[in-house]
């Protein structure tokens, strides 16, 4: 179970977030800063970016998303029909076709006669993704290629084959009109009582009809416009349904009571297959389609909408996921499929197969089969799986279950009767010296195919049940550290609360007084020999006043350095550099009051602790003394020869912009400083919180 | 018995097909014939004087001129093994020995087909040897036979130079081979820069051609394409040729533009696409490539080994079109096929990947280098040391690339999480702005170039036009002296620049330069009284100051008879408004990184910093990314290079790897139409907003016969870019088109009977069509310019000469 206390203080975090960041516009000198200084605007709207991530917009209801993902023809309707029956019934779950549309199918729990119980909603891409998709360079040049004409509109997007190239007698098949409006829903449509329970409403939504029986007439009005099938199967992202979990709760109990309510708190989502069929039933719309379930995928990982990933696969069949994954990690990125392995189960269907299929047979009993080919389990799970999921090597996913489903096995003859007869040859494969035995150990699933073994023999279970019993276990696992980092690290919230406070020390202490003036005066009298306007003349300065002495400052190979020398090295050259300014100031004619000199040394001496730590120094794990042959001194020597400009920089630039707000005629008055410290106060808390959150579920690593 | 007899055969000099031209020099002769070596020598001038004497072999005669053998030899004067294939040999006198020197083209007759064997001998009558006894013998062999290494070849190739790099499968990101191209034909290859070995240089010349389409042609590539043009002036001469990348649409064939096909020897009928000559040169730098590294001296008696490539990585440059790209894919696709070993199973397997950005390859170089140093445990260090002073995991790299004929721009956002558990760490790069403008290191030279004929006008009163396409004045100044003068003064360009970016600051040209520069035009000035003249007054003296002077007046804004072309300085223009535009997203760029050769100019590092408000420590060239000592790779070309290791870092970076992130589908300029104004180009009627969904269909009205200009900027008020251009070819009829803006830089239009749509290339026209080197023309773009300029500041760099003119 995911403690509560996570949650609550999940939620904490984005509310401190967001209550600040509506805060401190309203704040009169926080707003002047704003106009006046760019830089300042600038870095502030780019901490409110994490604002318009879902995650941090609502509230974190502790609830984990489980997605099942397989190809086309894997069984993967049949096996969520009869882990979903409530479902079924209900005729959302067609297990008789295999054209199916390219949707989502979203699950969540709501007990029998709650209100929610029957409610259904149909979710459409924004314009955005549409846009996206339909801006993919394949399908611009398949387009292109057959001369359908795309017009972006600012709300919706018209496909035209009016004039298209395509073969004349695929042109005869059409039932659509060639000319196609996709206008995405403003809001989601609530699915209406008698809709909910019409087959054919349901089916021209989940379907890909045959010409013969196609209704091509509008399926739903919404918002002042109606869409048929064609317009659907392009514009809906998800359909949203509840259900009593009954099965599943069953299953889940089998681990314990709470399994029972963590497996409450599952939203299920069917994801379309990975391999697209038919797509020349897709008209106007094919080149687009085509693409399109991916793309689903896609985006329910970049919107984090996946925390555990289900991948079924039918046994002796190879994994498609390969595809997804490069197609994820071309739009979002490698680490976008990071520590996938620790939230994916592997699923494979049909056990069966390994007793009725000749040639995965010989895999276990044809010893000579065995050795030249592997055993049977090398050859379904890591030849066809584990090595094809992903571009970069062996996947290895965190559970492993194997399932089957009665509607198959009854083929055979009676399902229990079916497991008693393969029973023992399956215990077998678990004994040492046996086929299959060595890849288990392998796989590090020895243990857990045994109560594998229970589950498929039970018919009630199918394996089914066990994959239920894992998934809540790995949440019970890793849930905690999925959500935080889900809402807290990947939504950029932790940053964000980091970076406020940051830019609020740039001008204001900790009571929220301004410190401006003071700061503008110290900075800029202390700074004056520098051009501001030259960008050279920081690094005359330093090369005349710096760098020949910093060789001094830090240890050489054979000296005895302390751990932490390129720290303190840092820290003797940031002296330096204060001293530097002195010297400079105090040339000649040229004095400074002492007053200024004494205010410029508490802010350059608050700033360098900053410093130290922003820049690495604190950090820095480098052995002492120095190593030559590896070059930890030459480098830094070369950071801290950057580092001492960058300070004079950062000096400046604070000067600037303080000068640039302080000659806006800044006021603060006591309201205002009282509003920016009970934002600082806060901010420091949120961020604390955020900060043990993710160390202590190690969400960030 | 046996043994004497293979003795005294021939060795064999064993190469492999389809390698390109190859050489090997010094091979040894049989051991049997050192006894005789006087006597061999002499019987092989006597049958070179035979076979020169009669029919005269062109080939021969090429071989003869330019093969990269050493010529300062006592040799034989270069022979045919056999009248029907290119095989070539010459006897060469090494101390008591006498060795051979062999070519052989494994790409046309013998030397393409496997299991082949030439014997190399001379007329036995001559001597005592039995008439079959060779001196050598080369043999074709096949290509599995060799020492096969299988790996990736990594490929950035570029309008001045291309370099190569070879990984091997299972090797790490440091143990990637660069390949050192020799070039074949260059009797100068012993004193070339050794540095440049690693560049291939792009600009070529064809050598020879024949009719046969068949056959392939001889290429010349570098800087001795640039020497033999001199000499050959109606030879057809390619420079820059990767501007020529270009998928051009059924309806925007007319303006392909075309070359005919004519080598020092030989031609082929008709004009050519110049696409078909970027194919010749991409051909033939797989030649080189695979000749240096079966061959990597041309002293190999046998091939090292033979690169099994799997996959060629290419980069491409930030203004390449979807089309484009996929245009060059193929045609890199097509070469290799053609001229790489593979069996069935390696053809159905090969593939050719665009593997990043040249700007994202840079960027990738820069913190593989960075985090590879620090180690990944000291990320936020490596950091700080690249400009990000707040400590998050992100860095904003600028790219600023000025090359020889282009200058891209790009920021970077990178981002990075470290896998604590394996020590690796995942790095993502998403472009959020770039830009590439036709203005650089050419347009600087093209600067220096007139104010040398300015200065040839002033002096010695030296009017006439150098225009290749302008009938002289006089009759005796022909096109081969103006290919001269032309060379000359670009060469002088060079040293100008590089003595402006070195200690001195200053170039002046001396007066043995100014002789040389002279002579050039020795038979418009009748007779050598001007060389009295060269020690005199005035003298051409370009400052640093002077130089950053005209480039700050180099701008759009300055004439508006520009036609949209923006000048050099617009390059910085440009920079400051993407850095209001960056600051106002709170995505300002941590650091700016120089790359490209014209970036050694330090004024330009100052306007850089100027342009985006970043100290000057923040703008560093990649030589001054790392300490000196742990610089890998030396600090040669480092320009080139960075971008090849970056692409074989992007994908075999080890631990450090690498994705590239789509930007985001919004728009982040104003788009419209544009006019001109005072002010350079301003947009008209803004139709698209930054923010905006993308992509986005707008509607464009277009009037009878006349063109309508698409543009954007960052600002509504502020500088635009042409992006595209709509012509009415009908003179009738008013046209509203749609027209699908796809980002801020790619339009994209259906076909219209009557208007068609041009895509430009922001930041210039894609053609560089004013280059001084390619037609010799001064000051057209726009025309008068760099003159009106350059006249308002003769005091600065004609001294006080420059006042009295």
């Amino acid at each position: 179970m995911i403690p509560e206390g996570t949650i609550r203080a999940i939620n904490e975090v984005r509310e401190a977030y967001l209550g600040v960041i509506r805060a401190l516009p309203e704040v009169p000198s926080f707003a002047t800063l704003c106009q006046t200084s760019l830089d300042f605007a600038g870095d502030f709207q780019r901490l409110c970016e994490s604002r318009a991530r879902r995650y941090v917009q609502n509230p974190c209801d502790g609830r984990i998303t489980a997605a099942v993902i397989g190809s086309s023809g894997h069984g993967k309707t049949t096996i969520l029909d009869e882990m979903f029956p409530d479902l079924a019934a209900r005729g959302w779950l067609e297990t008789d076709v295999t054209d199916t549309t390219s949707q989502a199918l979203k699950l969540d729990f709501a007990p029998p006669g709650d209100p929610l119980a029957d409610e259904v909603v149909v979710s459409s891409w924004s314009i955005a993704q549409i846009k996206q998709l339909m801006a993919h360079p394949d399908v611009v040049a398949q387009n292109d290629r057959d001369a359908i004409e795309v017009t972006y509109l600012d709300d919706a997007i018209v496909v035209d084959g009016s004039e298209t190239t395509l073969d004349e007698r695929d042109l005869a098949e059409w039932r659509y009109a060639r000319r196609v409006e996709l206008r995405p829903f403003e809001r989601p449509y609530d699915v209406g009582g008698r809709e909910r329970s019409d087959r054919k409403f349901i089916r021209a939504l989940t379907v890909k009809e045959q010409a013969s029986v196609l209704d091509t007439g509008p399926v739903i009005e919404h918002e002042g416009h109606s869409y048929n099938a064609l317009q659907l199967r392009a514009l809906v992202e998800s359909v949203s349904l509840r259900d009593p979990f009954e099965r599943i709760q069953t299953w889940a109990r089998g681990a314990s009571d709470e399994g029972a309510e963590q497996a409450r708190k599952l939203t299920f989502i069917d994801t379309p297959g990975l391999a697209v069929s038919s797509v020349a039933k897709d008209e106007v719309l094919r080149h687009f389609l085509g693409k399109k379930s991916n793309q689903i995928a896609l985006e329910l990982l970049r919107n984090d909408d996946l925390d555990v990933v289900v991948h079924l696969v039918l046994c002796g069949q190879k994994s498609q996921f390969d595809a997804l994954w490069n197609e994820i990690e071309r739009e979002c990125g490698r680490a976008e499929m990071d520590g996938l392995s620790e939230r994916l189960i592997l699923a494979v269907n049909g056990m069966n197969i390994y007793f009725t299929n000749p040639d995965i047979r010989a895999k276990y009993t044809d010893r000579e089969t065995t050795m030249r080919e592997g055993d049977h389990f090398a050859a379904t799970l890591e030849d066809n799986v584990l090595q094809r999921m992903s571009p970069r090597g062996q996947v290895r996913p965190a559970r492993i279950v194997f399932l089957d489903s009665h509607r198959i096995v009854d083929a055979f003859g009676d399902y229990d009767q079916f497991y008693a007869r393969h029973r023992k040859t399956m215990e077998e494969w678990t004994e040492p010296g046996s086929p299959g035995h060595d890849t288990l150990r392998r796989l590090g699933i020895l243990e857990s195919f045994r109560e594998n073994i229970d589950a498929l023999a039970d018919p009630d279970d199918r394996g089914q049940g066990y994959l239920v019993r894992q998934l809540v276990d790995l949440v019970g696992e890793t849930g905690e550290r999925l959500l935080v980092r889900k809402h807290v690290v990947r939504t950029g919230l932790l940053d964000a609360l980091s970076g406020l406070t940051e830019l609020l020390g740039r001008f204001y202490d900790s009571q929220g007084a301004l410190n401006l003036a003071a700061a503008q005066e110290a900075l800029g009298q202390c700074l004056s020999f520098l051009d501001l306007r030259d960008p050279a003349s920081i690094d005359r300065f330093a090369a005349a006043q710096i760098d020949p002495y910093l060789d001094d400052l830090v240890p050489k190979e054979h000296d005895d350095a302390p751990e932490n020398w390129a720290e303190e090295s840092f820290g003797r050259m940031a002296e330096m550099v204060k001293e530097a300014i002195f010297e400079a100031n105090n040339s000649g004619e040229r004095r400074i009051p002492a007053a200024i000199q004494h205010e410029f040394q508490r802010a350059f001496d608050e700033h360098a602790d900053g410093w130290a730590k922003r820049w690495g120094y604190r950090e820095v794990d480098w052995p002492a003394p120095p190593d030559a042959a590896v070059g930890t001194r030459d480098l830094l020597l070369h950071t801290l020869r950057i580092h001492a400009r960058e300070i004079l920089f950062q000096l400046t630039n604070t000067s600037a912009e303080a000068a640039e707000a302080a000659n806006s005629g800044l006021f603060q008055s006591d309201l205002d400083r009282e509003t920016i410290a009970e934002n600082l106060r806060t901010l420091e808390a949120a961020l604390t919180t955020a900060s043990n959150l993710t160390t202590a579920t190690g969400a960030r690593r | 018995m046996k043994s004497l007899q293979h003795e005294v055969q021939g060795y064999h000099w064993i190469v492999l097909p389809k390698t390109g031209i190859q050489i090997c020099r010094g091979f040894p002769i049989a051991r049997a014939l050192y006894k005789d070596a006087e006597r061999v020598f002499a019987a092989a001038g006597t049958l070179a004087d035979k076979q020169n004497g009669g029919q005269p072999n062109e080939a021969l005669r090429l071989i003869d001129e330019h093969i990269a053998c050493n010529r300062e030899l006592e040799a034989t004067p270069w022979l045919q093994a056999d009248p029907n294939e290119f095989v070539f040999y010459r006897l060469r006198k090494a101390g008591d020995e006498l060795q051979l020197d062999l070519v052989i083209d494994t790409c046309n007759g013998a030397g393409a087909q496997a299991g082949n064997r030439v014997p190399v001998r001379v007329d036995a009558s001559r001597f005592s040897l039995r008439r079959s006894e060779p001196l050598a013998e080369v043999y074709v062999e096949h290509h599995e036979n060799a020492r096969n290494e299988i790996g990736s070849l990594i490929v950035d190739f570029g309008n001045t130079g291309s370099a190569f790099v070879f990984s091997r499968d299972g090797a790490g990101p440091l143990q990637a081979r660069i390949v050192e191209a020799n070039n074949p034909f260059d009797p100068e290859y012993r004193a070339r820069s050794g540095s440049e070995g690693h560049i291939v240089r792009s600009n070529m010349i064809v050598l020879r051609v024949s009719p046969n389409e068949d056959e392939v042609p001889w290429i010349v590539l570098g800087e001795r394409a640039e020497e033999l043009v001199r000499s050959h002036p109606l030879t057809s001469y390619l420079y820059a040729p990767k501007k020529y990348v270009r998928d051009w649409p059924d309806a925007q064939r007319a303006p392909e533009p075309t070359m005919k096909f004519r080598g020092v020897v030989g031609q082929r009928a008709g004009l050519h696409s110049m696409l078909t000559f970027v194919r010749t040169a991409v051909d033939q730098m797989f030649q080189h490539v695979l000749a240096s590294l079966t061959n990597p001296q041309f002293t190999s008696d046998a091939p090292d080994f033979y690169p099994q490539i799997r996959r060629v990585m290419l980069t491409y440059p930030l203004t390449w079109r979807e089309v484009d790209r996929r245009l060059f894919t193929e045609m890199v696709k097509e070469t290799s096929l053609k001229l790489l070993g593979h069996d069935e199973a390696a053809r159905e397997q090969f593939e050719v990947e665009l593997i990043c950005s040249e700007p994202v390859a840079v960027a990738a170089f820069v913190l593989w280098e960075t985090i590879f140093q620090f180690e990944v445990q000291n990320l936020r260090l490596a950091a700080a040391s690249l400009g990000n002073a707040s400590g998050s995991d992100e860095l904003r790299m600028l790219v600023l690339d000025i090359g020889g004929g282009s200058t891209d721009v790009a920021c970077v956002d990178i981002g990075w999480s470290v896998q604590r558990e394996d020590g690796s760490v995942d790095v993502s790069f998403q472009m959020i702005e770039s830009m590439r403008f036709n203005r650089a290191g050419d347009r600087i030279s093209h600067w220096i170039a007139t104010a040398v004929t300015m200065f040839l006008q002033q002096k010695y009163g030296i009017e006439e036009s150098l225009d290749f396409l302008h009938e002289s004045n006089e009759p005796a100044f022909t096109l081969r002296q103006k290919r001269q003068a032309v060379s000359t003064i670009s060469h002088l360009a060079e040293c100008c620049k590089r003595a402006v970016a070195g200690p001195e600051k200053v170039w002046k040209l001396g007066a043995d330069q100014e002789r040389e520069l002279v002579a050039c035009f020795e038979t418009l000035l009748g007779g050598d009284g001007w060389r009295e003249k060269v020690d005199h007054g005035p003298h051409l003296e370009i400052s640093d100051t002077t130089l950053e002077g005209w480039l700050r007046r180099d701008s759009q804004t300055l004439s508006p008879e520009t036609n949209g072309e923006p000048g050099f300085e617009d390059v910085f223009v440009y920079l400051g408004e993407l850095r209001r535009s960056l600051a106002a997203k709170g995505r300002e760029p941590h650091c700016v990184i120089l790359s490209g050769r014209t970036t050694r100019l330090d004024f330009l590092r100052d306007r850089a910093a100027h342009a985006v408000k970043l100290p000057v420590h923040r703008v560093r060239t990649l030589e001054q990314i790392l300490p000196g000592n742990l610089r890998r790779n030396g600090d040669k070309n480092l320009d080139k290079l960075a971008v090849v290791f970056g692409a074989q870092r992007f994908r075999f970076g080890d631990h450090i790897r690498f994705s590239a992130v789509p930007g985001e589908a919004i728009f982040n300029r104003y788009i419209g139409t544009v006019r001109e104004s005072r002010t350079g180009l301003r947009l008209n009627n803004v139709m698209i907003r930054p923010g905006d969904g993308a992509p986005k269909s707008i509607r464009v009205r277009v009037e009878p016969a006349r063109d309508v200009r698409i543009g954007h900027a960052f600002r509504e008020n502020g500088s635009a870019q042409v992006i595209a251009s709509l012509s009415n070819h009908s003179h009738t009829e008013t046209f509203e088109v749609e027209v699908d803006v796809l980002d801020d830089y790619s339009v994209h239009m259906q076909k219209h009977e009557f208007v068609t749509l041009s895509e430009w290339v922001p930041g210039g026209n894609d053609l560089i069509v004013d280059n001084f080197n390619d037609t010799g023309r001064i000051d057209c773009e726009p025309k008068g310019l760099m003159t009106r300029v350059l006249e308002d500041d003769r005091v600065a760099w004609l001294g006080g000469h420059g006042a009295s003119s």
